[in-house]
């Protein structure tokens, strides 16, 4: 699973999150929405898991792994995030 | 189906078609209230429909288009190409849903897919007030300015920047929108919007994908074009910074897309045709690039294209256009599947006005009364003793007169009309006009005229060929029109009429005209006919060679507008209805195509003739006489017979030998001939005997009869016997 929920209720992405986790990701969010997201070790995300963070007006706590993600992803999530 | 849905598609299908007019109409007029308003209510009704059958996602795409006509109304969103261009999409759409209900019973199941990126089409529109009515210059479009607003620092490097909404439904199809995003060369900045604003987090459908994302990059516009692929589709490409900077010139998206075709064009196999493609190709950039305001490069272009076709080797114009286009090879663009031009599908139901059912009421009440008295006449031939003769023959008259009307009334009740098909051309001529780069205009007249629903319906095809080829080969590109003084908008008209028994279609054209020489060559070097033939014919004769199979004007290059069509193809249909076709041109002035075509493909009338010991039906539109004369004035000639009648040497072709029946030996003094004339020419036919005239129910053939040369139909005699009705321009051929 690359997306996990951690003991202390955190919402865990990592590797290359492909589409699947979506619905998981979605799933944990709504289940507690005051849950953080670390996505320090997630490599790559699949459109469908930013549109639910987007969606979720969550900022994960960063840098992502990768370049892309933490150059274009994240300031966006930042600025549309809980704000 | 249940009776609520049928009459759902009925309706819905008036309702496209009037937004589809007032939405052309509106284009052409952008200040029109009235076809605003007109539009609006089209698809204000539409939705209501949709909502009382419960089709939720037509009722959404609809809604979306609603709205932004309502926005129109209020002036709070300009009427442009791009908005009138969305909601044609969406009737489209539509139409094909209403289709697939027709089949199936019910939307088909991608339909909530598509009408999401329905909805997301005019949420992204919305506000835009970019892509200007023509006259206007293209600009660099709002959205891209936003973009490079929003990342202003980075924007200074940027040389393009792309839209890309990706389908509601792609995620289902495996695609990651963001990792293309991700792979585009030179990328400086990303933004992502919902396409639709967000639900709450417990609504959003995790494998729809509902992102229009947003990027600047400093490749070029043909490396991202590379990059997105087949996304390419759905992107919108803004690479005006990258122009400016290169040329120091602006060639529009636009101008710059139509050359990318004619590179893909001049890219494809080398197929027949090829060097009428090419020259296509390079008069296309010619014109593309002087209407740019580039008179120097369409220059170019021209010389290259001369070099090109004088070598045979496209790759002279290919490299010149490469050149304009800044040497950058472009990938393949997948081409916008066109709309759908295959609505050919004949629809089951017939609306009919009230008052010819009434008529049929009133008819069927007459019948009673007629059939009661023929009860009586029974009741007195019993008793005996009346002049039973005279009475019979009083109540046949009655009978007779009340069948005739009710069958006039049947047929009446299978009248549309034409207007059902020529409301279907506007919108493809705006497609066509487009994709030839020729702009036009149609002018229908007469619509209102009627004819046999079968008519009516299979008009479609033939006139859509017939248009095809009057824009394609009629008019002339935009330098030759201007030389010849004439308006750089061409006009065709589309004319109805009706005519005693006959319907009359035609459509001219303000074009070059039929290019009578150039039509002898072709048929020349296609063996099409004898060059002393050829020679001996006049030039109407020498035009009317368009309609024979395997003649296509060499130009079948376009590629966008049907290759290949002929216009054999239009006489085949006209006269499977027992029409003619006809074409007239005037040099440098246009040509006109006459199609005649029977008001009622049910009633015919029919002369009975006797020819080897059978009994034929001859359609009276084409007996001009019937004569006795000498056997001695039959002339051979050659292997076959001619009269001369009135100082006019006529072809005879006894009909008997014709159809190859046994023929009568027995030697006559006098022969028996009618004279007819089919399109145009006049042809004597020896029959053994001439019967009586009647109007019949024509039923065309079928199974093992039905590819039998020379006939045209059947029908039912009194006595129960079988009557072929013979087809003369086949029996004559």
């Amino acid at each position: 699973m690359t997306v996990r929920l951690a003991q202390d209720g955190t919402i865990e992405l990592e590797g290359a999150c492909p589409i699947e986790d979506a619905e998981a990701l979605q799933r944990y969010l709504i289940a507690d929405p005051q849950a953080g997201v670390d996505w320090r070790s997630c490599a790559a995300a699949h459109a469908a898991l930013v549109q639910i963070l987007l969606a979720a007006k969550s900022v994960p706590r960063g840098p992502p792994a990768s370049d892309f993600l933490r150059t274009h992803i994240e300031p966006l999530l930042k600025s549309r995030g809980a704000a | 189906m249940n009776e609520f849905i049928k009459q759902f598609l009925i309706e819905s299908r008036e309702q496209i078609e009037q937004a589809t007019a007032d939405l052309l109409a509106l284009e052409e007029t952008p200040d029109d209230k009235a076809r605003l308003d007109g539009a609006f209510r089209a698809f204000h009704t539409l939705k209501g429909g949709a909502g009382i059958v419960d089709f939720t996602a037509m009722a959404e795409a609809v809604h979306a288009a609603e709205d932004a006509l309502s926005d129109a109304r209020s002036g709070a969103r300009a009427i442009t190409t791009v908005l009138i261009g969305d909601c044609l999409r969406c009737l489209d759409h539509l139409a094909k849903w209403l289709d697939a209900t027709e089949r199936a019973g019910d939307l088909p199941k991608d339909a909530e897919a598509e009408a999401r990126a329905i909805v997301a089409r005019f949420a992204r529109s919305a506000g835009e007030t970019s892509a200007a009515l023509p006259g206007s210059r293209p600009g660099p479009e709002k959205w891209a300015e936003k973009l490079r607003e929003q990342y202003a620092t980075l924007a200074a490097k940027a040389r393009t920047a792309i839209r890309y909404t990706p389908d509601a439904d792609c995620f289902y199809q495996g695609l990651d929108p963001l990792a293309r995003i991700a792979a585009l060369p030179g990328l400086l900045a990303v933004n992502i919007e919902p396409a639709s604003s967000w639900l709450p987090l417990d609504a959003v459908d995790p494998f729809t994908c509902n992102l229009v994302l947003f990027a600047l990059t400093t490749g070029s516009r043909s490396e991202v074009i590379a990059s997105m692929g087949e996304a390419v589709n759905q992107c919108d490409i803004d690479g005006s910074l990258d122009e400016k900077r290169k040329d120091g010139e602006v060639l529009a998206p636009e101008a710059r897309e139509i050359l990318a075709e004619q590179l893909l064009l001049l890219g494809e196999p080398r197929a027949h045709g090829a060097p009428g493609r090419v020259a296509s190709a390079g008069i296309v950039a010619a014109n593309v690039l002087r209407n740019a305001g580039l008179p120097a490069a369409a220059n170019r272009i021209a010389g290259a294209l001369e070099t090109a076709l004088a070598g045979s080797e496209p790759r002279y114009l290919k490299e010149a256009i490469e050149t304009v286009l800044g040497k950058e090879s472009l990938p393949e663009v997948v081409a916008p599947a066109s709309p759908a031009t295959d609505q050919q599908m004949t629809r089951q139901t017939l609306r009919i006005d009230a008052a010819r059912i009434d008529a049929i009421v009133n008819l069927t009440g007459e019948l009673t009364v007629a059939k009661n008295s023929i009860g009586h006449v029974a009741k007195l031939a019993q008793e005996g003793g009346h002049p039973l003769a005279s009475v019979l023959k009083d109540r046949y008259a009655t009978l007779d007169r009340l069948v005739s009307e009710l069958q006039r009334s049947v047929v009446e009740m299978r009248v549309v009309p034409l207007r059902t098909v020529f409301e279907r051309f506007p919108r493809m001529l705006r497609e066509l006009s487009a994709d030839l780069g020729k702009p036009a205009r149609l002018v229908v007249e007469g619509g209102e005229t009627e004819a046999d629903k079968a008519v009516v319906e299979m008009l479609f095809e033939p006139l859509l060929h017939v248009i095809r080829n009057a824009l394609d080969h009629g008019v002339e590109s935009g330098s030759t029109r201007a030389a010849r003084h004439k308006p750089a908008i061409a006009t065709i008209h589309m004319r109805a009429g009706r005519q005693g028994e006959h319907v009359l279609v035609e459509v001219s054209d303000d074009g070059g005209g039929v290019d009578v020489a150039r039509i002898r060559q072709v048929a020349l070097d296609r063996n099409l006919v004898d060059a002393a033939i050829l020679a001996a014919m006049s030039d109407d004769q020498a035009i009317d060679m368009i309609f024979e199979p395997g003649f296509s004007t060499a130009k079948e290059i376009t590629g966008l507008s049907g290759r290949g069509v002929g216009m054999d193809a239009v006489r085949t249909a006209v006269r499977r209805l027992a029409g003619q076709v006809r074409v007239e041109s005037r040099a440098g002035e246009g040509t006109t195509v006459r199609l005649t075509l029977p008001y009622s493909v049910m009633m015919t009338r029919v002369m009975v003739v006797d020819a080897g010991e059978q009994t034929f039906g001859i359609p009276l539109d084409a007996v001009v006489e019937t004569l006795r004369i000498d056997v001695e004035s039959i002339a051979p000639i050659g292997g076959a017979h001619a009269i001369v009648l009135r100082n006019r040497t006529i072809p005879l072709v006894t009909l008997a030998g014709a159809l190859g029946l046994p023929r009568e030996e027995r030697p006559t003094a006098e022969a028996t001939i009618v004279v007819t004339k089919i399109n145009g020419h006049h042809g004597a036919l020896r029959v053994d005997r001439i019967g009586e005239r009647m109007e019949v129910m024509l039923k065309p053939l079928d199974g093992l009869l039905g590819g039998m040369r020379g006939l045209a139909g059947s029908t039912l005699l009194g006595d129960g016997s079988v009557l072929l009705i013979l087809d003369l321009a086949e029996v004559f051929q």
